[in-house]
């Protein structure tokens, strides 16, 4: 069975006094750092065997088994056209959305970090990165020296669903 | 009430939910009894009663235009059973109508969506008040028979209407004493209507005040029958009860008749409840020689309350959501079952641990019985007869009888027949489908019928039988059989045949089109059906629950569409084999055999590998090649054949090992999964490894599809 990471719990009064903060998770696909939002992430799972799908379209990695359920699992890294190495001991699946009864598990080769700040501090992807960005990405954050490319979960799932 | 629990507001729905089928069902009975016959006042009363036990429970709860409903349906069932109104087909159209309505009202309470405006809702509240209004008045006075005035005097107001049906009828009334001891007058009231049922109608029962003994009581019964006395007498024989003719006109017989307040009209209606024994003895204990209207009132009160009682008493409603919590359960243990088979057997290797080794033997096999014999336990309780969604089916076909104007049968065998909970809700549209098109492209006009030398009222027949293990039901009609050239010209049209591909169709292939989508043979398109959406529809939906269904037509004669299910979703035996490095899982009830074949006795014969077994050409396919799995082939090789079946299809599958029989409980493949062919689900192999469960109906479409018809078959069905 697959290991369950506990993430930091949010801190409720911070974000009480800044509406706009939220916490990101900040994740590894190929050599780019993404992020998503911490709470609609249900849980962490370290990789279990995944079974290969025949037919499946391109971005399905496979389907694992997670405490009586089959989870389908959905590798970011060919729906957002990066390289695809093998995975290593730091991969691991996020399953997501939070609390849905029909969750899928996203493929990410490593977790990062959890990292707070306000949606303003979001640059907005058609300045950052050029016009061609998906609806799926909200925009570009600075961390220190780090570029983070901050997904919009929801159109990153549709994506996934319409192309099936 | 809003602080009333959702359990008991759930129990409240599901109560409602069971009274309003129930009410369908009688509705039913009672539109094709009264074609032959007089309408049953049992039946009548059995409506009456639901309605009201309805109604109670709706004001209990707070459900508004539930009670409304009621309210007004209680009324017109009320001048109804007093022969005040006739029933009329209008009358059952609106009852129907009724049926309708409430579900679709009580669906909308279930999900608390708030009560809008309705015009359905409007326009039937409307019709039920218009309805009212006597049509029927009641002339037939009672001189003809000499009865006395006292029995006369404690007659309830429905009582009286029924004697007076059946004076008009001309049916002689018989006097019967019979006496009870109290402690058996449940068995022997039961008794007493069961002999008394088949030979007329039991218009009241009145405790005489005069038993011979002090524990006994003796009742006087008020029998019409259109029998002669001795059949009555034989009937109550074994009662020993006295029996007299309640002589016509003028002849005084100075029967002791019990005095009795008149019962008030207010409570007359609940006063005479044939089909409920119980509640008898209650009135009984009070009433005897005694003057006692309050006394009676409150009896009959008690006996309303029972009713709602009662129908909760007898079974447990459980979610069906609870039932899949249970049987994922039961699927972890059966995979720590599995993992308990692989240590039991490294100990018994082991010498040193030979004593521990049996014991654990025995426990191992002890937990294994215990674990089938739950399985079984809760796949029994999954377990619904067919006969709920053919209900639902009988109501359907009047339905739509009436609005095509077509008259048919509708006849049922085999409701009882049992499938998984699921199964039979996913059936119901699938089914409805194929009834409204065998009324709408079936069945002929009766002229037409007549012309062709048929009957002129059509048959549709729903048969539903078990067979092995998997559940067949079929849809069978007696009309004119589907149009071959008219389906082939609709494919040719559409674009999904080339006219040169047609002339080669064979007859089977032909029907087969009627799967596809967007093919349908009228013109116009039906109020019905007939609108192009329909067949592909239900192919899917019954693919979807790993069934098939085939059609089978011939011109003129009719046409028969057969489902072939499995019987439980959940829990399912299968064979696990091995290709490549991957397991799948192939349900047993499609298996036929496994075979070893020479890789030398394959030919191809137009691009489809067969070999020959037995004197039969199977066709064979190979699945690391069908999922791509890039195995590479060596034509000398001895082949592992599995030979799977579904309906009339077969065909070998090729498989590197076999694994062996395993049960398995088959998970729902998910998200952008949904839409893959060929397989089920997925299932948990017990070393944290998932496997694929094969759909061998759509595997076998697949396999099979060598010509374009089966391919763009294949591509209609998996969208």
């Amino acid at each position: 069975m697959a290991d369950r990471l506990d993430l930091p719990a949010p801190d409720r009064r911070l974000r009480a006094q800044r509406t706009q903060l939220a916490e990101y998770l900040a994740f590894r696909l190929d050599t780019g750092v993404f992020a998503i939002q911490v709470d609609r992430i249900g849980e962490i799972l370290r990789i279990p065997p995944v079974t290969v799908v025949p037919r499946a379209p391109d971005f399905v990695m496979g389907i694992v088994g997670v405490r009586g359920r089959v989870l389908t699992v959905i590798d970011l890294r060919s729906r957002l056209k990066l390289a695809c190495p093998d995975p290593t001991r730091h991969a691991r699946i996020l399953v997501v959305p939070a609390g849905s009864p029909d969750p899928v598990g996203l493929y990410v080769d490593e977790v990062l970090h959890v990292h707070r700040f306000d949606e303003a501090d979001i640059e907005p992807a058609a300045r950052a990165l050029g016009t061609d960005s998906g609806e799926h990405v909200a925009g570009i954050a600075r961390i220190d020296d780090l570029l983070v490319v901050v997904l919009r979960l929801d159109q990153l799932l549709a994506l996934g669903v319409l192309s099936s | 009430m809003n602080e009333l629990s959702d359990k008991a507001r759930e129990e409240f729905l599901s109560e409602a939910q069971e009274i309003i089928d129930r009410l369908s069902r009688d509705l039913l009975l009672l539109d094709a009894t009264s074609r032959v016959g007089p309408a049953d006042p049992d039946l009548i009363n059995g409506i009456f009663r639901g309605v009201h036990t309805l109604k109670g429970l709706a004001g209990m709860f707070n459900a508004a235009r539930l009670s409304a409903m009621s309210h007004e349906l209680e009324n017109v069932l009320e001048e109804l059973r007093m022969g005040r109104l006739a029933l009329t087909a209008d009358l059952l159209d609106l009852l129907f109508r009724s049926v309708e309505l409430y579900n679709r009202v009580l669906a909308a309470d279930k999900n608390q969506q708030p009560d809008e405006v309705d015009a359905e809702y409007d326009s039937f509240m409307r019709a039920v008040r218009t309805s009212r209004g006597g049509r029927e008045a009641e002339g037939v006075a009672l001189q003809p028979y000499d009865l006395d005035p006292g029995i006369l005097a404690v007659l309830t107001q429905y009582e009286e209407h029924r004697l007076r049906a059946c004076v008009e009828a001309g049916l002689s009334l018989y006097r019967v004493r019979v006496s009870f001891q109290l402690s058996t007058i449940d068995d022997g009231l039961e008794s007493l209507k069961n002999s008394l049922k088949p030979l007329g109608e039991i218009l009241t029962y009145l405790p005489t005040g005069e038993a011979s003994e002090p524990d006994a009581i003796e009742l006087e019964v008020l029998l019409a029958s259109g029998e002669g006395m001795q059949p009555v007498v034989d009937a109550l024989q074994h009662l020993q009860a006295k029996v007299e003719e309640v002589p016509r006109r003028q002849v005084t017989t100075g029967s002791p008749a019990p005095v009795l307040t008149p019962a008030p009209d207010s409570i007359g209606p609940q006063s005479v409840q044939p089909a409920r024994p119980t509640h008898l003895p209650a009135r009984m204990t009070i009433a005897p020689g005694k003057p006692d209207a309050p006394g009676k009132d409150a009896a009959e009160r008690a006996g309303k309350g029972d009713v709602s009682l009662r129908s909760v008493a007898q079974t447990v409603r459980v979610d069906i959501e609870r039932l899949d919590h249970l049987m994922n359960l039961l699927g972890e243990l059966a995979i720590v079952r599995g993992g308990l088979a692989r240590i039991v057997e490294r100990v018994r290797l082991d010498p040193a641990h030979r004593e521990l080794a049996r014991e654990l033997a025995r426990l191992h096999h002890a937990f294994d019985r215990h674990l089938g014999a739950m399985q079984t336990g809760v796949l029994e309780v999954r377990m619904v007869p067919l006969g709920q969604v053919f209900d639902k089916l009988a109501r359907v076909a009047r339905q739509a009888s009436r609005e095509a104007r077509k008259e048919v049968n509708l006849v049922i065998t085999g409701a009882e027949t049992e499938v998984d909970k699921l199964i039979g809700e996913e059936l119901s549209d699938p089914l409805m489908h194929m009834v409204r098109n065998a009324l709408d492209h079936g069945i002929e006009a009766k002229d037409t019928r007549l012309a062709v030398g048929k009957p002129p009222v059509g048959t549709i027949a729903l048969n539903a039988y078990q067979k092995g293990n998997q559940v067949v039901v079929e849809v069978e009609d007696d009309g004119s059989g589907i149009d071959r050239p008219a389906l082939i010209q609709r494919a040719v049209e559409a674009g999904v045949l080339e006219p040169e591909e047609a002339a080669d169709l064979t007859d089977q292939e032909a029907l087969q089109l009627i799967f596809l989508p967007g093919i349908s043979t009228r013109d116009v398109p039906g109020k019905l059906s007939g609108r192009g959406v329909g067949m592909d529809v239900v192919k899917t939906n019954i693919g979807r629950l790993g069934g098939v269904v085939d059609v089978h037509s011939e011109a003129g004669i009719g046409s028969k569409f057969t489902i072939t299910l499995p019987i439980t979703l959940a829990i399912i035996s299968a064979l696990m084999v091995r290709v490549g490095a991957n397991v799948y899982a192939i349900p047993l009830s499609s298996v036929q055999e496994a075979v070893m074949l020479d890789g030398a006795a394959v030919r191809t014969i137009e691009g489809r590998e067969i070999v020959t077994m037995r004197g039969e050409s199977l066709p064979i396919c190979r699945l690391a090649e069908l999922f791509l799995l890039q195995a590479p082939r060596d034509p000398s090789r001895r082949l592992l054949v599995v030979v799977a079946a579904a309906a009339t299809r077969r065909c070998g599958f090729v498989v590197d090992h076999i694994l062996g029989r395993q049960d398995i409980v088959i998970k729902p493949l998910s998200g952008p999964l949904r839409g893959v062919a060929g397989f089920a689900g997925a299932t948990e192999l017990g070393d944290q490894r998932i496997g694929l469960v094969i759909d061998v109906p759509s595997l076998l479409e697949e396999a099979l599809a060598s010509t374009a018809l089966p391919r763009l078959a294949g591509a209609g069905f998996h969208g």
